[in-house]
């Protein structure tokens, strides 16, 4: 049986082992997926970028946190067109009818109501005209709110409105509808509410729920149902919208939340997952080749060149680890054009080397004295040959040990930067995210989605490592196999 | 102007510096080689065979404090050369070496094909795939199935492993072979397949050879010639029947005697005393001590080499002036 077999059989017979595969394995699916999907400039493009979360709600848990609440949490729900369903003519006027539909199955409100308008395509210089009204589950259609749109004067036909920014009308706290709303309440319920009442009641309340009058007050309850936005567009036959888009705001949000600015907590996680293995594994790769490659050298070598990167070592070594990483950090990002992250990268590898030329230093000394170095040299082997094609195998298990072992350390040691707020603004890490959420008083507004999922992964990637590392000591270490 | 020797080595001496003092572990050699022929080297370990080998192949310790003499190889000067010119035209490529316990000393972690194609891939620059093409065709000439070219040493038995060792020695097809006791860590019937693969190769190349062991028993199945060495020094080389049947340096007598044989009643007789330490060895002839034909002046002087025809020397005060 060959050595690669033999060492294979050892690694995937200890548990741990194995359970540090099956999750680096996840950790790598995960993170080909995100590669895949996500632009590179997620983080510039996406994450930082306001407009991008403009529709989702903010700082709700997850979908399942229904599991916690006991409670069946209205889910956010975003829904669009761009055809009309049909015509109709209302005093003589032909309208377009745009239709968006959709269904409260939960025990709560939607917290709030909003309808865009991109593109819409005018053909004549008097435009267009349009009507929002709202059904509710018993057919009840109520006026929301009414706009024209004309294009500016002198303006060259067709004119398209709302190209770059879309005209965006947030129904649930559009005085109009609160008009609407309070007509329809005492038309409807025989309810008589002042504006002001309805104010403080809540738009999304009146609009998805229904009054139970008692004696002393009246306490509202979600309908449950199909409700529709109605949109009647007249104009020109030929006028048309690009797209309208309706968004029920939910008090939960998709797999991991949101944060205060409205981010999807699950996307900012999965980014997380290749940005952590890329620097663990670019970091330690990195570190533990120039590790090795300085101890292999000292080892060998000997004499003035064993003494200069032994001193160096010493030093570096000795240096206290956190604190002159934050030091280097701090002033390299002092120049904003710097990448931070690979200031970050560059001070861990920096700091990192030592341990391992160290140790590589003495076994090359043992190694060195064997026959068959010298059995290298007397086939005129080259000291780069000896040193890399005959010494360095004999050692390889053991680095890529240390290699494995060092990557965690790699992650930690950028999570905890990024907590202290020296992350790179432009790439999500979990550490930024969990720093953003302490920033925000997410503990104290019992935000747990927030903070809990990006530190339970920062370990899970960390203990990963820590897993493969254990499975395999039994391979570099054989004292350890009769165990 | 080749004088039919492919080696011929005159006052060879090679000292080490230790915390002790000074190791004279050869000490002003001589002997010669003829083309195709195997010279045996024996002696008690610690006599300076090992170090003979690597002086010739300037293969030297940190610690070496004297490094002289004349080494001619096919007439050539390899004292002359500097240490580049030698390591690239003549170790390995011209003189080729099976080190003492070399089977057990292969790389553990690198193929034994590999291990055997390195040397062209190293001296001669050659593309990895074509130095494994001749790894296998040297494999096949030592006996080893091209099916071990992937293997580690572990996974070879000690003969296996001493063939692939042979193989690394003949890939560069050397024009000297040096091998420091080959087959001293092999049980007795490898032993023999081993010696009999040498025997071989060394007609098949018309391969010189120096075999060196401290069992003359040995060196007499392969060698046309035969160098007694002694305590850095060779007291006595010739022709290996001469020597053998005839040995004229009371050590090599002495050393003779000592073989038990079949079919011979004599008892094998027991050399006493032991050889004088390499640090500050006695002023005159180092077996003195030990010697049953001491005479007052091998106290005094250190014998000179006398040659007793054209190929037997001894260097032995009884031989002086007669
Ligand atoms: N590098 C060295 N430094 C000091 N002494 C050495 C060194 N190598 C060998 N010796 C000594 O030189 C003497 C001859 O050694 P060696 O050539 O190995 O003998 P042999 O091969 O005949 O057994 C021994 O006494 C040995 O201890
Ligand atoms: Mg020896």
């Amino acid at each position: 049986m060959s050595y690669e077999r033999s060492a294979w059989k050892i690694y995937i017979s200890s548990l741990v082992g194995k359970a540090g595969l099956i999750l680096l394995i996840l950790m790598v699916v995960i993170s080909i997926y995100v590669l895949a999907t996500y632009p590179l400039d997620y983080g510039i493009r996406v994450w930082s970028n306001p407009k991008a979360w403009a529709d989702n709600p903010i700082t709700v848990p997850p979908a399942w946190a229904d599991v916690f609440t006991g409670r069946d949490l209205v889910t956010h729900y975003i829904t669009y067109t761009n055809k009309p369903v049909r015509t109709v003519d209302i005093a003589g006027l032909k309208f377009k009818v745009y239709e968006l539909k959709y269904t409260l199955s939960e025990d709560g409100f939607p917290t709030s109501l909003m309808v865009k308008f991109f593109n819409v395509t005018l053909n004549t210089p008097g435009g267009a005209y349009f009507i929002i009204n709202f059904t509710r589950p018993n057919g009840d259609e109520i006026t929301l709110y009414s706009f024209n749109v004309v294009p500016p004067s002198g303006s060259e036909l067709p004119y398209i409105a709302f190209a770059g920014n879309a005209k965006i009308i947030f129904l649930s706290k559009e005085q109009s509808v609160g008009i609407g709303l309070m007509g329809y309440m005492n038309n409807h319920y025989h309810l008589n509410l002042t504006l002001d009442e309805v104010n403080e009641i809540g738009y999304n309340r009146l609009l998805f729920g229904e009054p139970l009058v008692s004696s002393k007050s009246v306490e509202w309850v979600p309908l449950k149902g199909d409700y529709s936005v109605k949109i009647y567009m007249a104009g020109d036959p030929k006028d048309s919208v690009g797209l309208i888009k309706a968004v029920f705001g939910g008090e939960s949000y998709g797999w991991m939340g949101t944060d205060d600015n409205a981010r999807d907590l699950a996307q900012g996680l999965l980014f997380g997952f290749p940005v952590a293995l890329a620097i663990g594994f670019f970091t330690s790769v990195v570190t533990t080749a120039i590790g090795a490659a300085l101890g292999i050298i000292s080892g060998y070598k000997g004499g003035r060149i064993d003494e200069i990167i032994q001193r160096i070592s010493d030093i570096v070594y000795n240096f206290p680890f956190l604190p002159v990483i934050i030091l280097i950090v701090f002033i390299i990002s002092r120049n904003p054009n710097f990448p931070r992250i690979l200031a970050i990268i560059g001070a861990i590898i920096a700091l990192g080397w030592p341990g391992l030329t160290i140790l590589i230093r003495s076994m090359v000394l043992s190694i060195r004295e064997s026959q068959f170095v010298e059995a290298a040299r007397a086939i005129g082997a080259s000291d780069l040959r000896i040193m890399f094609k005959h010494i360095f195998p004999n050692l390889a298990p053991f680095i890529f040990a240390q290699m494995i072992f060092f990557t965690p350390s790699a992650i930690l040691t950028e999570a905890a930067l990024s907590f202290l707020g020296l992350g790179d603004p432009n790439i999500p890490t979990w550490g930024q995210i969990i720093e953003e959420s302490f920033y925000a008083g997410a503990v104290l507004n019992g935000w747990w989605w927030w903070v809990l999922p990006p530190g339970f992964l920062i370990m899970l990637a960390a203990i990963t490592f820590v897993f493969i590392a254990l499975g395999l000591e039994p391979i570099v270490n054989p004292k350890l196999q009769e165990r | 102007m080749s004088s039919g020797n492919i080696l011929e080595v005159k006052d060879l001496y090679l000292y080490y510096k230790t915390f002790k003092g000074i190791v004279q572990a050869v000490d002003g050699i001589s002997f010669k080689i003829p083309k195709g022929t195997a010279m045996g080297l024996v002696g008690e370990s610690g006599c300076g065979k090992s170090s003979t080998a690597n002086a010739i192949m300037r293969l030297l310790p940190g610690n070496t404090y004297r490094y002289e003499g004349s080494i001619k190889l096919d007439g050539m000067e390899l004292m002359d050369l500097t240490d580049d010119e030698f390591r690239s035209r003549i170790r390995w490529s011209e003189i080729a070496m099976i080190f003492q316990g070399a089977m057990n000393s292969l790389n553990p972690v690198l193929k034994v094909g590999f291990q055997v194609a390195e040397p062209l891939i190293v001296h001669l620059g050659m593309p990895k795939e074509e130095a494994l093409e001749r790894a296998r065709d040297m494999f096949e000439k030592v006996g080893l199935a091209p099916a071990f070219l992937d293997r580690y040493p572990h996974e070879l038995s000690g003969g296996m492993r001493q063939r692939v060792v042979i193989a690394m020695a003949m890939v560069m097809n050397p024009k000297l072979l040096i091998l420091d006791e080959p087959t001293s860590a092999l049980d007795v019937s490898i032993q023999a397949q081993i010696m009999n693969l040498l025997k071989q190769l060394k007609k098949e190349y018309n391969l010189s050879m120096i075999f060196i062991t401290h069992d003359i028993a040995l060196a007499s199945d392969i060698s046309d010639y035969l160098a007694v060495m002694y305590a850095g020094q060779i007291v006595e080389y010739g022709p290996i029947e001469e020597v053998l049947l005839n040995p004229q340096h009371p050590y090599s007598q002495k050393l003779l005697a000592s073989i038990p044989r079949l079919r011979v009643d004599k008892e094998p007789e027991f050399l006493p005393g032991a050889p004088p330490g390499l640090i500050n060895p006695p002023k005159g002839c180092r077996f003195a001590n030990r010697c049953p034909s001491r005479m007052d002046i091998c106290d005094k002087e250190d014998p000179e080499i006398i040659w007793l025809n054209k190929d037997h020397f001894v260097k032995c005060h009884l031989y002086k002036g007669g």
